[in-house]
């Protein structure tokens, strides 16, 4: 009852805010998985082309870190999210809607060692600095620390801003293992040339939606979600997605394709069932 | 071709100043270089480092800044600039976000330290850039850096500022150490120089001990071997060239002139002894022609000289040649061919002396030889050479004639034989002189004798010999000269004569009469014998001395003496003592005998008739007889008693005979001589004055007033002392013209004092007396001028009085004053007419204006009728020559009025008027007047 009134009054300050949407550029907010410039360097050109496409000025927004993000999540600072931030239930309040959501492969958590690392087991893992990206990380903290938590292994955790940044500490040894996005970890591997082993793996879930606030017109939240949509099959916005991927050493398929809020009702069950102390920051 | 004044100077340069230049020069340049080159390398590095950071800030701000530019997170952005300004040289980080907001820094500011003209010399380029943030596409701003060059100015100045000081301090280190280093370097090189200066000196043992760097000592053993070298072969050139050089050095110190001449007569040699004796130097002859020593005409000589020499003949000779200085010398030449070490004759060697000295010596000598003999031939005295022998050599011509000898006749005898020489007294033969010279040599020894001549004539000579002497002092011989002085013999005896005797009359004079009178006195005393002395004095003498002239007075004077020496026996002395004073010493002559002497003398003088000029005047003689008897002191002024008594016997009467004064008589005569004292005294307290006795016209024709002044002399009590109480002492001790003259200034002075009172008009007329002394005061007449100049007196207003006698004894004198006075309008009186010669043919010589006939005429005219036809006649005489008359000593009525009828112009005496004072008269003339 009362999330349901906060959001309510957060909606209304929303549609209050959205009246002078028309203009002024809307704020797209993505998830830190990776440090902000190369977030940025990867997000403008396909926000710049769905912008022209959508005819809705879009501007980049990101946050610090990825608590940082998620508070600016939960206090509806982004008129559209790529991020799955969203589905925690603190933030979830805040009625952000699925319009989208990338082509790219799902994704799973993992608990990775450097190849080198003797580290053979989770178990080994117990009172030893595991690195993780930030509390609010969905496959870099609430999957994996779940698993480690019912496993009854307790480790001694680090957070390192963004999924790269985690590796990035595993790989410079203040960590024994790290806990992360399978497809950032492997994709900045390859770009690192860093090897790694994985120890654990969860189970998989739909890589990152785009959301867009509850204050944003439909119309608005349509175009930007047909934009996204048609990019792939436009030769114009293929070029930039594949720059795009090229950037981060992701591979194809790019794109994204039409999503909703429902088909990402597991992340919504993970978080409620978790083990993970829920009012982390 | 001038030189460079900088190569000139840097030739003066030391060594150690050259290292000092050199290494300073070129350790600045290589410093400086040095320093360029880093510097310009530190530049470039600098620049490319701030590059290189401007860059590197940029590289490194742009993705920094990218981040939280692309999270907005400006907090971080500050920050991040603010981190980077603290960069060193960053100066200003200013970014820009795409809506023109701006985040910036400034940098600490940094002080420069480098000068401005360094800084603008490295001219650092401007060091800002900036960068555009696009990420993905999106701008997100715009990055700006600029930096500072000015920490990298003041990097760069430090360093070089510390190259140059290390620069310096290096050149300072570098002089310091060359200073060091050539100064005691070069201490062996000084030390060499000071050896090699005293080496050149001569001391030709001179080393030094090898020190100093290995140069320097192989340097240092090389002057040790060189020196040892020279001296070495010194050595050996001394030892193996002594004799050559002792012929030389004999040669040239020799004092004989050494010259050497080649075939053709040119000098090869030359010594100094030549130079002296020539004048010419070595350098000036040697390769110069011997002819240069020839007289100018001597062409012939010097070829056969020339010949002489080819033919190696050897030969004396004595010639003439030429000095420097244009001398001609006589030298004496001794020559020799000369050959040399093979024996070829390579020329000729000439020993030569000057001469010069010895021929004009000769010649002198000849000179005087003959100049003596021409001497001794004409000397006025007699010369007698002889041997040491005492053997005449040479008789003089005078010695000849005097002797009767011819000099080659005589020569050889010894002298007694020649001449014969005796005492003229004893007529003693004299020792020989010249033996006794030749005895006992000394110059100069005289005596007198009586030569007699070979012909047996005799003569008065002085002779004196004395040795000849050689040069050595030796005595050769000796010398008599002797002269005839029979004329000076005469001439001192007639010196002699003159001496004692008067020369107009050939008497004795004073003097030897004198020296005679001391020889009686002494022998009186000595012997108590008794002598008289006569003292006789002419009367009348002067009369005829002034009327016939003094030719006719020494006439006179000489027929007396004659006379008079007739009259004395031989030992007797007669003398003239003066003018006409005559002195008589008779010899052991009692008093009684003496005054028969004076008698006779007298009466032969009274006797006596001179005649001169048909004029015949008879003289008579006062003598006064003095003996000469008894104790010296008696006799001390017993000329002056002998005058005394001569002077009684005139005053006496004249012409009579007065034997010594007695002691009353002598007492009188020192009376006068006390009255010459008073005389004296009242001149000096001014204690004569004059009254004035009135002349009064008898005959009423006058209209003026003649007055006669009458001297007056004023004791000391005030008394009148009448004038014939002081007169004749005064005319006896010549003070009359003092007397005179004093009268002339008090009667002129009186004179002006009446013309400036009130009886001024009255015509006056004073007459003033001079006595016979005046009359041959020669001065007289300017002193008178002189007188009425200063009393402002009238000549007209003055009338001189001269007594008869006066005048005529002194004639001559009294016409010419007369004449000079009556000139300037003075007038003259003849006073006491008639009781002289009264001859009146003198009246005719004498301008006078005045006759006054003599009081004794006057006085008794009135009983006498003689006196009364005198003064008639004299009046008459008077009146028909122009002369008014005057007739004085009128003391009554009657002889005034028979003046007056004899036609006598003037009467004075008591009977008109007493003497009176002139103030006396003027007060009566005024009371008159009144």
């Amino acid at each position: 009852m009362t999330l349901h009134l906060l959001a309510a009054v957060l909606a209304t300050m929303a549609a209050c805010s959205s009246t002078h949407a028309s203009d002024r550029r809307l704020s797209f907010g993505v998830i830190t998985q990776r440090n902000p410039v190369l977030t940025a360097q990867v997000w403008n050109p396909i926000l710049h082309y769905v912008s022209r496409r959508s005819g809705v000025p879009l501007q980049l927004k990101l946050a610090k870190n990825g608590a940082e993000h998620a508070r600016m999540i939960r206090q509806g600072e982004f008129d559209f999210i790529f991020s799955n931030h969203n589905f925690s239930p603190l933030n979830d309040i805040v009625g952000y809607t699925v319009i989208a959501r990338t082509v790219e492969p799902d994704i799973q958590g993992q608990i990775v060692v450097l190849s080198d690392s003797p580290i053979q087991s989770l178990m080994e893992l117990q009172d030893r600095y595991v690195v993780f990206p930030s509390r609010m990380a969905f496959v870099g903290y609430y999957v994996p620390q779940d698993t480690l938590l019912r496993s009854g292994i307790r480790v001694r955790p680090l957070f390192a801003g963004n999924q790269e940044s985690a590796f990035a500490q595993l790989a410079a040894g203040r960590a024994a293992a790290a806990a992360v996005n399978s497809e950032v970890v492997r994709d900045y591997a390859t770009r690192q040339n860093i090897g790694f082993r994985v120890l654990w793996s969860s189970e998989t879930y739909l890589n990152m939606p785009v959301s867009v606030h509850p204050s944003i017109p439909e119309n608005q939240a349509n175009a930007v979600r047909d934009a996204l949509v048609e990019m792939a099959d436009d030769a114009e916005g293929a070029k930039i997605l594949e720059a795009s991927a090229r950037l981060i050493g992701q591979k194809p398929p790019y794109g994204f394709m039409p999503a909703s809020d429902r088909d990402y009702e597991k992340i919504r069950q993970f978080y409620r069932s978790s083990m993970v102390k829920k009012d982390a920051p | 071709m001038s030189e460079c004044p900088l190569r000139r100077s840097w030739r003066r340069v030391s060594l150690a100043g050259r290292l000092l230049i050199a290494n300073g020069t070129l350790l600045a340049a290589l410093g400086i270089g040095y320093s360029t080159v880093v510097v310009q390398s530190e530049i470039d590095f600098y620049q490319s480092d701030l590059r290189q950071t401007l860059k590197y800030e940029l590289e490194f701000l742009a993705p920094a800044i990218s981040e939280p530019a692309v999270t907005g997170d400006y907090a971080l952005i500050k920050q991040m600039i603010e981190s980077r300004v603290q960069q060193p040289d960053v100066a200003l980080i200013r970014w820009t976000d795409p809506r023109g907001s701006v985040l910036a820094s400034s940098g600490n500011e940094i002080i420069a330290i480098a000068p401005d003209w360094f800084v603008r010399w490295i001219a650092f380029p401007r060091l800002h850039q900036e960068t555009e943030l696009l990420i993905g596409g999106e701008p997100y701003g715009k990055v700006e850096v600029a930096l500072t060059s000015t920490a990298a100015e003041n990097k760069i100045w430090e360093a070089l500022r510390k190259k140059l000081e290390i620069l310096l301090f290096g050149i300072g280190t570098m002089f310091a150490l060359t200073l060091a280093v050539t100064a005691n370097g070069l201490k062996p090189l000084y030390r060499l120089r000071a050896a090699a200066l005293r080496f050149g000196q001569g001391e030709h043992s001179v080393r030094m001990p090898p020190i100093g760097q290995p140069e320097l000592s192989a340097l240092v053993q090389a002057f040790n071997s060189m020196a040892g070298n020279i001296d070495e072969l010194l050595r050996s050139l001394r030892k193996s060239d002594a004799r050559n050089r002792l012929l030389a050095v004999i040669v040239e110190q020799s004092n004989v002139a050494i010259i050497t001449k080649d075939l053709n007569g040119i000098i090869t040699s030359w010594n100094s002894a030549a130079t002296q004796v020539y004048g010419y130097t070595a350098d000036e002859m040697i390769g110069n022609s011997m002819q240069r020593l020839y007289l100018p005409v001597s062409d012939a000589e010097f070829a056969s000289a020339l010949e002489r020499m080819r033919q190696a003949i050897s030969m004396v000779f004595e010639a003439k040649r030429r000095a420097k200085n244009g001398w001609v010398l006589d030298v004496h030449v001794s020559v020799s061919p000369l050959h040399d070490e093979a024996g070829s004759h390579i020329g000729e060697i000439s020993v030569i002396r000057d001469i010069t000295r010895q021929k004009k010596a000769e010649e002198a000598l000849f000179a005087e030889k003959e100049r003596a003999q021409v001497t001794l031939a004409s000397i006025a005295d007699a010369v007698i050479t002889t041997d040491i022998s005492g053997n005449i050599e040479f008789l003089n011509p005078v010695a000849e004639q005097l002797l009767g000898w011819e000099s080659q006749e005589a020569t050889g005898y010894a002298l007694p034989a020649v001449f014969h020489a005796v005492l003229e007294n004893t007529e003693e033969t004299i020792p020989n002189p010249v033996e006794q010279v030749l005895r006992f040599p000394c110059p100069g020894k005289r005596g007198e004798a009586e030569l007699v001549s070979r012909n047996r004539v005799r003569l008065p000579i002085e002779h004196s010999a004395a040795p000849i002497c050689n040069r050595e002092g030796s005595v050769i011989g000796a010398v008599l000269v002797f002269r005839d002085v029979s004329a000076s013999h005469n001439m001192a005896r007639q010196l002699n004569w003159q001496a004692t005797h008067d020369a107009l009359t050939s008497l004795a004079n004073r003097r030897e009469f004198e020296r005679q009178l001391e020889a009686l006195i002494e022998s009186a005393h000595a012997n108590s014998r008794s002598h008289a002395l006569l003292y006789l004095d002419l009367d009348q003498f002067k009369v005829v001395n002034d009327t016939s002239g003094h030719v006719a007075g020494d006439e006179l004077l000489r027929q007396l003496s004659t006379l008079l020496n007739n009259r004395v026996r031989g030992s007797d002395t007669l003398a003239r003592l003066g003018g006409d004073e005559f002195g008589v010493l008779l010899v052991d002559c009692p008093i009684d005998k003496a005054m028969e002497v004076a008698e006779t003398l007298r009466q032969t003088i009274c006797d006596f008739r001179f005649v001169w000029q048909n004029k015949t005047f008879c003289i008579g003689a006062s003598i006064g007889v003095v003996t000469i008897a008894g104790d010296r002191s008696h006799n001390a002024d017993v000329l002056a008693v002998a005058d005394a008594a001569c002077y009684l016997a005139k005053d006496k009467g004249r012409n009579r005979v007065q034997a010594s004064p007695n002691d009353h008589e002598l007492s009188y005569r020192r009376g006068e001589m006390q009255w010459i004292t008073r005389i004296n005294t009242a001149f000096e307290e001014k204690r004569f004055c004059l009254h004035y006795q009135r002349i009064m016209p008898l005959q009423e024709t006058g209209t003026e007033r003649h007055y006669e002044a009458l001297l007056r002399m004023v004791d000391q009590d005030g008394r009148l002392i009448p004038p014939m109480a002081f007169i004749p002492a005064a005319e006896r001790y010549n003070m009359m013209r003092q007397i005179d003259r004093h009268v002339i200034a008090m009667a002129f002075a009186e004179c002006s004092m009446r013309i400036s009172s009130p009886a001024a008009a009255v015509p006056f007329v004073i007459s003033i007396n001079l006595s016979g002394e005046s009359l041959s005061d020669e001065k007289l007449p300017d002193y008178i001028k002189l007188q009425f100049l200063e009393h402002d007196a009238r000549p007209r207003d003055i009338c001189f009085e001269i007594t008869e006698t006066a005048a005529i004894a002194n004639l001559s004198q009294a016409v010419s004053l007369i004449k000079e006075l009556r000139d300037m309008g003075c007038r003259f009186s003849l006073d006491d007419f008639g009781s002289g010669l009264s001859s009146f043919g003198y009246l005719k010589n004498l301008p006078v204006d005045f006759l006054k006939m003599d009081g004794s005429f006057v006085r008794d005219m009135a009983q006498d009728p003689i006196d009364a036809a005198m003064v008639g006649a004299i009046n008459d005489i008077g009146h028909v020559m122009g002369i008014q008359t005057i007739a004085e000593w009128v003391e009554d009525r009657p002889t005034a009025d028979m003046l007056r009828n004899l036609g006598v112009d003037y009467g004075q005496g008591y009977h008109f008027d007493k003497p009176k004072t002139m103030g006396e008269i003027l007060a009566s003339l005024l009371n008159k007047a009144a």
